[in-house]
C-alpha cells in the first residue's frame, strides 16, 4: 500500500454512528435436507455407479422377458444345454456356442441323440461331422471288463442342432402344419396308422425352416434342460426376486415403523411388553417358519414373501424403536410439546423425519438380503416352486455345474450384481442421509 | 430496581418435589432432583433461578411447564392450579391404612390381655365388670378411629381426583407459558425451515390461513432482529445467536404471558449473550412479560433479574432482590457462588479470593431447617441457630 | 530426532528466535475447502509466545482462534490448506512438518487440552490406562514406573483418592474432574507449551474457577508457556499476561493484559468489553449488533466495519495495518491514523474500575 499518510482525509469520516445495524442477508443459497443429501450422495462415486447399474438391472428385469423372442413356456428338449453364444464376442473365440465333450468313439457321430443313432444305424448313412471343430485327446477307460475308448471333441452346438434330424411320432395336425411350410419336411421316414386322422409320422425336418433354428440363432446365456432361453429365464427370475424383495421391504417397513414407533415413543410398560413379545418371536428359527409355510400354503411367490416378512420385521422395528428413543428427548420435540403438540404431530412431524435416515438405509438393505434369502430357500427346495426364480435356476443347474457351467454362471452373476449394487447403493444412501456428516469432506 | 412484589402473582410453587425413580424393589434408585421448593413470581418481573449444574433448576423449569409429571406439591399459574403431585397424598393414604391396621392389632392384644385377666377373676367382682366396660369402650374407640381414618382417606382420594383434573389444563391456557431452551442447535428441528419452526404454535392451534401466518412470522422475526428473508432458511445456516433468536420468536408468536428461559445464553459466545439479553429485556418491556430466568452465570443474572433464587442440590437456599443478594449474601453457598464469578479486570482477578462452600461443616440440629424471611423479601434456608447467625450478620452490615 | 533436521528452515531467513520467544507465528493463512467454496478461516496472523507467559487469544466463534491452535499442533481437518505463513518452534517450521515430525512434538513438547472433557477421554478405557499410555509408548517406561508417575500427576491436578480412582472409568467422574484428568494427560510428558482451547466453556462458573486456578498453579510449578483460547473476557483477565484479540481471521489488537483491558484501542475490543456484564458495572449492556461475516466471502476492508459504530469510509475500502500504541501494544484500526477523528474509548465513560478512572 502506498504511503499511509496520503490517504484522502474524507475517508476518515464516521458514517455509521447512528444507524441501527441489522443482521446481514445470507449470501449463500438455501439448501434443504434432501438437497444436501443428494449432493453428498453424488460425491460418492461407487454409490452412483452402483445406482446406475442397479437401474439397468431393474430395467432389464422388467422389460427383457417382455421383448424376448423366445417363449419360455414352450419346452424344446432337443435344444437343451446349448452353450451361450453372443453375436460379436463369438468372433473373439469365447461365448461362441462351442462345447468341449468326451465322446465314446463308437458313437462319435451321434454324441447325444438316441433317435439319431437309431436312424443312422437303420439307414447306414454317413452323417455330416462338420460341426466338430477340434479333436482332442483319446483316453481309454475300462469298465466291467470292457474297454471303452473316449475321444475329446470340441463341437459347435448350434451347428449340430442346425442339421436336419428325424422327429418321431408326429401327430397329423402337426404334420399338416409342417407340411404347409415350404421346405420344412425333407423326407417322410415312416407312417404309423391310417393316413388322415390318427396317423403318426416319422419325418426328417430341416430345423432352419421348420423351427426357425439355424446357425444364426443366438442364445446369449445358452439354454437350460428344457431348451428354454437362459437369458429370458434369468431376467424372469430376477423379476420374481425383485418383486419379492420390494414386497418384503415395503411391508416390513410399514409394520416395523408402526411397531417400533409405538414401542419407542411410549416407552415404559408398553415398550417392555412389546419387547418381550418380539424377543420370543425372534427366537423362532426361520427355517422352521419357511418349511411350515411351504407345507401349508404351497410354494407361491406370495408365501415366500410373507415368510420373509415374518422373519425380518423385527430388525426394522428395533431400528425404529432405537431411533425413537434417540430423538424423543430432543429439545425441539420438547419445545413442540410446550406449544401444545399432540403425540401424532410429534411422531410424524418431528421425530420420524429426523429418524428416517437409518430407517431408509436399513430398508434398502432389506431388499438384497430378501433376494438372497429367497434364493437360498428356493435352492433348498422350500421356496418358490411355482414360478421361476434365481434360486430355482441355481438349484437346477447345480448338479450339472461341471458339464454345463453356463446354467449356473448366468443366475449367479445376476444375483451377485444385484447384491453388490444394492449394498453399495444402501451404504451410499446411509452416508448421504446422515446429518452428522454434513460438512465433512 | 422496580419492585413487582406488590402486584399479582403469576406463578406460585408450593412444596414442589420432583423425584425420578428407576428400577424396582431392592434395586430402586430415587433421584430427588427438586426437593421441596417454594417460591412466587410476580407479574412483570424477572425472577432468576441460579445454581450449579445438577442443582435442579432446569428440572424445576421443566416441571413448571409440565414436561415432567410433578411428583409432589402444587403449582399455580395465574391463580389456577395447573400441576399437583399426588405422591405425598398416596403416602398419606398408605399411612392412614397402616394406622388402622396398627390400631386393630392394638385392640386385639388389649382384648386378649383383658380376657385373660378376666378369666382369673370372679364373674361378679368389680374388676370383672370394669374389664367388660373397658372392652366395650375399646371397641367403640376402635370404631370411631376407623371411621375417622376412613373419612380422612376419602378426603385424600377426593383430593387426588381434583389434582388429576387440575393436571390437565386447556391448551389455550397452558400455552400462555412458554419456554426458551438452552441448546440453540438442539432446540430447532433441523428438517424444518425457520418459518415452519416459528409458526408451529399457530399451526397447533388450528390456524389455517397462510397469509396470516406469514405476516405473523415476519412480525415476530422483526421483533427479534432478523429479516423476513431469513424465514426460508434451515437452522444449520444460522449462527448460534440467531438460532436462539428463532427460539425466542417461536415462543413469542403465541403471545405468552410467562416465559421460562432455561439457560438461554449459556451456549452462546459472551459477546452474543448481551444481544440476547437485551432482546429479552426489550420484549419484556414491550409485552409486559414475566420471565423466569434459569442460569448459572451470576453476572448476567445481575443485569437482568429483579429477584434471585439460589438453588443447591434441589433446595432453594436463598431468595432476595438482586441488589440485596449481591450486597448482603447470607447463605454460605451464595457467598461461594459469588466469589467464583470472574470479572474482566486483570487487577481484580489476580487478587480475587475464592470462598469454598463445604456443606459438611453445617452442624446438625434436631429442628429441620426451613426458609425464613429475615428481612422483608430476603429469605434464607437454615436451622434456627443458623438463622440467628445470619440475622446478626445482617444487622452488623447495615 | 535426526529425522526432522530436514525441515530446518533455510539460512536466508533469520529465524533465530530471541532468547525469550519460544514460538513465533508469522503471516499464517489457512483456508478450508467446502462444497460452498473456499472458507478463509485465518487471514494472515502474527504473534509470539514468550517463555513462562500466558498468551490469551480472544475472539468469537468463527474468528479463527481454534484453527490457529490446531495448525500449531498439526491437527487441522483434512480439507484445510495452509496457504501461507510460518510457525517457528525451536528450529522447525511447523507448517512444513509432516505427520511423523509432529509425532515428536505433540505431547512431549507441545500439549493441548480441548473444550469438551466428555469427548476428550476414551469412555471405555480406565483413566489410569489413559494417563500411562503416552508414558509407556513414548518414554518407554515400564508399567510400574508409569503408574507411579500417573499417581503423582493425579495428585498434582488435585484428584482426591488417586489410588482408588486410578482404576475408574471417565463416566464415574464429574465434568470438572474429567477436565483435571485431561490436563494431567496433557502434562504427562512434561511439554513446555500448553495450548488450552476453551477448556472451561462447558463448565459451571464454580468449577471453572477451580480449573483456572489449577492451570495457573501448574504454570508456576512447571514453568509452562500457555496459549489460552477463549471468548470470555473474565477468564482472560484471570489468566493472561498478553492478549491477542481476533476477529474474522485476523488479529485486531495485541498487547499486554493491562494495556488491552485498561486502554483498548480497537472498536471491536471496546464492543467486547462493553457487552460483558460484570459484577461491578452498572447500566445497560451494549451488545454488538449483527453477526460475524461469512468467511466464504471475506470482506474487503476492515471486517468489523459493518458492525462498528465508529466505522469510516476507509474501513470499507482498505484493511488497516497495525498501528503502534506502545512498544508492546498494537491495534489494527484506522482510528489510530493521524487523520482520523479522535474517539475516546467508550469504556471510560462507564466508570469501569478504579484503574480505568485513573487513566
Amino acid at each position: 500500500m502506498e504511503n499511509i499518510r496520503d490517504i484522502d482525509k474524507n475517508k476518515f469520516k464516521l458514517i455509521q454512528l447512528d444507524e441501527k445495524i441489522h443482521d446481514t442477508k445470507f449470501e449463500t443459497k438455501a439448501i434443504g435436507y434432501f438437497g444436501d443429501a443428494l449432493r453428498r450422495f453424488s460425491r460418492n462415486k461407487s454409490s452412483v455407479v452402483a445406482f446406475i447399474i442397479l437401474c439397468t438391472v431393474i430395467f432389464l428385469a422388467i422389460f427383457a422377458p417382455m421383448v424376448s423372442k423366445y417363449d419360455i413356456d414352450k419346452i424344446n428338449p432337443r435344444l437343451q444345454y446349448l452353450s451361450p453364444r453372443i453375436p460379436i464376442l463369438e468372433k473373439l473365440g469365447i461365448l461362441n456356442g462351442y462345447k468341449t465333450y468326451n465322446v465314446q468313439v463308437s458313437t462319435i457321430v451321434n454324441p447325444e441323440d438316441d433317435s439319431y443313432s437309431a436312424a443312422k444305424v437303420a439307414n447306414k448313412e454317413q452323417y455330416d461331422t462338420s460341426f466338430i471343430v477340434k479333436y482332442g485327446e483319446k483316453t481309454t477307460i475300462i469298465q466291467n471288463g470292457t474297454e471303452y475308448e473316449y475321444q475329446e471333441i470340441v463341437y459347435d452346438t448350434y451347428k449340430f442342432h442346425a442339421q436336419p434330424y428325424v422327429k418321431l411320432n408326429v401327430t397329423s395336425s402337426e404334420f399338416e402344419r409342417l407340411n404347409a411350410i415350404e421346405g420344412a419336411i425333407l423326407e417322410i421316414r415312416a407312417v404309423k396308422g391310417i393316413v388322415g386322422e390318427e396317423a403318426e409320422y416319422d419325418i426328417l425336418i430341416d430345423p432352419a425352416v421348420a423351427e426357425d433354428f439355424s446357425t444364426k440363432t443366438y442364445y446369449v446365456f445358452g439354454t437350460d434342460a428344457l431348451g428354454r432361453d437362459m437369458w429370458t429365464l434369468v431376467w424372469k427370475g430376477s423379476r420374481t426376486s425383485l418383486i419379492i424383495g420390494l414386497f418384503v421391504a415395503v411391508v416390513t417397513i410399514t409394520i416395523g415403523i408402526i411397531w417400533g414407533s409405538v414401542s419407542g415413543y411410549y416407552g415404559g410398560t408398553i415398550d417392555l411388553v412389546m419387547e418381550r413379545f418380539t424377543e420370543v418371536l425372534g427366537g423362532i428359527p426361520w427355517l422352521v417358519i419357511m418349511t411350515l409355510m411351504k407345507l401349508y400354503f404351497g410354494g407361491s411367490v406370495l408365501t415366500v414373501a410373507i415368510a420373509l416378512v415374518l422373519t425380518s420385521w423385527i430388525g426394522t422395528a428395533s431400528t425404529v424403536r432405537s431411533q425413537f428413543y434417540r430423538y424423543k428427548g430432543r429439545e425441539y420435540v420438547l419445545a413442540s410439546r410446550t406449544l401444545g403438540a399432540r403425540d401424532r404431530r410429534l411422531i410424524f412431524k418431528h421425530i420420524l423425519p429426523n429418524a428416517l435416515g437409518p430407517i431408509v438405509t436399513s430398508s434398502v438393505l432389506i431388499i438384497p438380503s430378501a433376494i438372497f434369502f429367497e434364493s437360498t430357500v428356493s435352492y433348498l427346495g422350500i421356496g418358490v416352486t411355482s414360478d421361476t426364480s434365481i434360486g430355482n435356476l441355481l438349484s437346477s443347474g447345480q448338479s450339472l455345474v461341471t458339464t454345463y457351467p453356463h446354467l449356473t454362471i448366468a443366475p449367479a452373476l445376476i444375483i451377485s450384481i444385484l447384491m453388490i449394487t444394492f449394498n453399495l447403493f444402501g451404504n451410499g444412501l446411509r452416508d448421504a442421509l446422515n446429518p452428522t456428516l454434513r460438512g465433512v469432506e | 430496581m422496580v419492585d413487582y412484589t406488590k402486584g399479582e402473582k403469576v406463578l406460585e410453587l408450593k412444596n414442589v418435589r420432583q423425584y425420578f425413580s428407576s428400577g424396582w424393589g431392592r434395586r430402586k434408585v430415587v433421584v430427588k432432583a427438586v426437593h421441596n421448593v417454594s417460591f412466587d413470581v410476580y407479574k412483570g418481573e424477572v425472577f432468576g433461578l441460579v445454581g450449579e449444574s445438577g442443582c435442579g433448576k432446569t428440572t424445576t423449569g421443566r416441571t413448571i411447564i409440565k414436561l415432567y409429571n410433578i411428583t409432589d406439591g402444587d403449582i399455580y399459574f395465574k391463580g389456577q392450579r395447573i400441576a399437583s403431585g399426588i405422591r405425598g397424598k398416596k403416602i398419606a393414604i398408605r399411612r392412614a391404612k397402616e394406622s388402622i391396621l396398627d390400631k386393630k392389632e392394638e385392640y386385639k392384644k388389649f382384648i386378649i390381655d383383658t380376657k385373660s385377666e378376666m378369666s382369673k377373676q370372679d364373674e361378679s367382682s368389680n374388676e370383672y365388670i370394669r374389664a367388660q366396660e373397658d372392652m366395650k369402650n375399646a371397641q367403640e374407640d376402635l370404631d370411631k378411629f376407623i371411621e375417622e381414618k376412613r373419612i380422612e382417606i376419602g378426603n385424600i382420594k377426593k383430593d387426588i381426583l381434583r389434582s388429576k383434573k387440575d393436571n390437565n389444563p386447556s391448551i389455550e391456557f397452558i400455552t400462555k407459558m412458554q419456554m426458551i431452551f438452552q441448546d440453540p442447535i438442539d432446540s430447532l428441528n433441523p428438517r424444518m425451515t425457520a418459518r415452519e419452526i416459528i409458526s408451529e404454535g399457530l399451526i397447533i392451534r388450528g390456524e389455517k390461513n397462510q397469509e396470516f401466518m406469514t405476516k405473523e412470522v415476519e412480525r415476530v422475526l422483526g421483533l427479534v432482529g432478523l429479516l423476513p428473508e431469513h424465514a426460508n432458511r434451515y437452522p444449520h445456516e444460522f449462527s448460534g445467536g440467531q438460532r436462539q433468536r428463532i427460539g425466542i420468536a417461536r415462543a413469542l408468536i403465541v403471545n405468552p404471558e410467562l416465559i421460562i428461559a432455561d439457560e438461554p445464553i449459556s451456549a452462546l459466545d459472551v459477546s452474543i449473550q448481551a444481544q440476547v439479553i437485551n432482546l429479552l429485556n426489550e420484549l419484556r418491556e414491550k409485552f409486559e412479560l414475566t420471565i423466569l430466568f434459569i442460569a448459572h452465570n451470576l453476572s448476567v443474572v445481575k443485569y437482568f433479574c429483579n429477584r434471585i433464587g439460589v438453588m443447591y442440590y434441589g433446595r432453594l437456599v436463598e431468595i432476595a432482590p438482586t441488589e440485596e443478594l449481591f450486597e448482603h449474601p447470607l447463605h454460605p453457598y451464595t457467598k461461594s457462588l459469588l466469589s467464583a464469578v470472574p470479572l474482566p479486570d486483570p487487577d481484580y482477578e489476580k487478587h480475587r479470593k475464592r470462598i469454598y462452600y463445604n456443606p459438611s461443616l453445617r452442624k446438625f440440629t434436631p429442628e429441620k431447617p426451613t426458609m425464613v424471611e429475615i428481612v422483608p423479601g430476603h429469605f434464607v434456608y437454615g436451622s434456627p441457630d443458623e438463622i440467628e447467625v445470619y440475622r446478626k450478620e445482617l444487622a452488623e452490615k447495615k | 530426532m535426526d529425522e526432522y533436521k530436514k525441515v530446518l528452515v533455510n539460512e536466508e531467513k533469520t529465524t533465530q528466535l530471541s532468547g525469550e520467544t519460544i514460538l513465533k507465528v508469522e503471516n499464517l493463512t489457512i483456508s478450508f475447502r467446502t462444497p460452498g467454496g473456499l472458507v478463509r478461516a485465518v487471514r494472515g496472523v502474527d504473534f509470539e509466545l514468550k517463555k513462562g507467559e500466558t498468551l490469551c487469544i480472544v475472539g468469537e466463534s468463527g474468528s479463527g482462534k481454534s484453527v490457529t491452535s490446531r495448525a500449531i499442533m498439526g491437527i487441522l481437518a483434512g480439507n484445510a490448506i495452509i496457504d501461507d505463513g510460518h510457525i517457528y518452534y525451536k528450529d522447525l517450521d511447523l507448517t512444513r512438518c509432516e505427520e511423523k515430525d509432529f509425532y515428536q512434538i505433540r505431547g512431549s513438547q507441545i500439549g493441548m487440552i480441548f473444550q469438551d472433557p466428555l469427548s476428550s477421554l476414551n469412555p471405555i478405557m480406565k483413566i489410569g490406562k489413559q494417563l500411562t499410555e503416552t508414558l509407556i509408548l513414548k518414554n518407554n517406561m515400564n508399567k510400574h514406573d508409569a503408574k507411579k508417575k500417573a499417581l503423582e500427576l493425579m495428585q498434582d491436578v488435585g484428584i482426591p483418592q488417586a489410588e482408588k480412582r486410578y482404576y475408574q472409568y471417565p463416566f464415574q467422574f464429574s465434568g470438572g474432574m474429567r477436565q483435571r484428568i485431561v490436563i494431567a494427560i496433557a502434562l504427562a510428558m512434561e511439554p513446555e507449551i500448553l495450548i488450552c482451547d476453551e477448556p472451561t466453556t462447558a463448565l459451571d462458573v464454580t468449577i471453572q474457577a477451580q480449573i483456572l486456578d489449577l492451570i495457573n498453579n501448574l504454570k508456576e510449578k512447571r514453568n509452562l508457556s500457555i496459549i489460552f483460547i477463549t471468548h470470555d473476557l473474565g477468564v482472560v483477565a484471570n489468566m493472561a499476561d498478553r492478549i491477542a484479540v481476533m476477529y474474522a481471521g485476523k488479529i485486531v489488537e495485541y498487547g499486554k493484559s493491562e494495556e488491552v483491558f485498561y486502554d483498548p484501542r480497537h472498536p471491536y475490543t471496546w464492543a467486547l468489553l462493553e457487552s460483558m456484564p460484570a459484577l461491578e458495572r452498572k447500566g445497560r449492556l451494549n451488545a454488538i449488533p449483527g453477526t460475524p461475516p461469512n468467511m466464504l466471502f471475506p470482506p474487503k476492508g476492515d471486517a468489523f466495519a459493518p458492525r462498528n459504530r465508529y466505522a469510516m469510509q476507509i474501513d470499507y475500502e482498505e484493511h488497516p495495518p497495525f498501528f503502534k500504541v506502545s512498544d508492546t501494544h498494537y491495534a489494527a484500526t484506522w482510528l489510530l491514523h493521524p487523520n482520523a477523528p479522535k474517539i475516546e474509548s467508550p469504556i471510560k465513560d462507564k466508570a469501569f474500575t478504579s484503574k480505568m478512572k485513573e487513566k
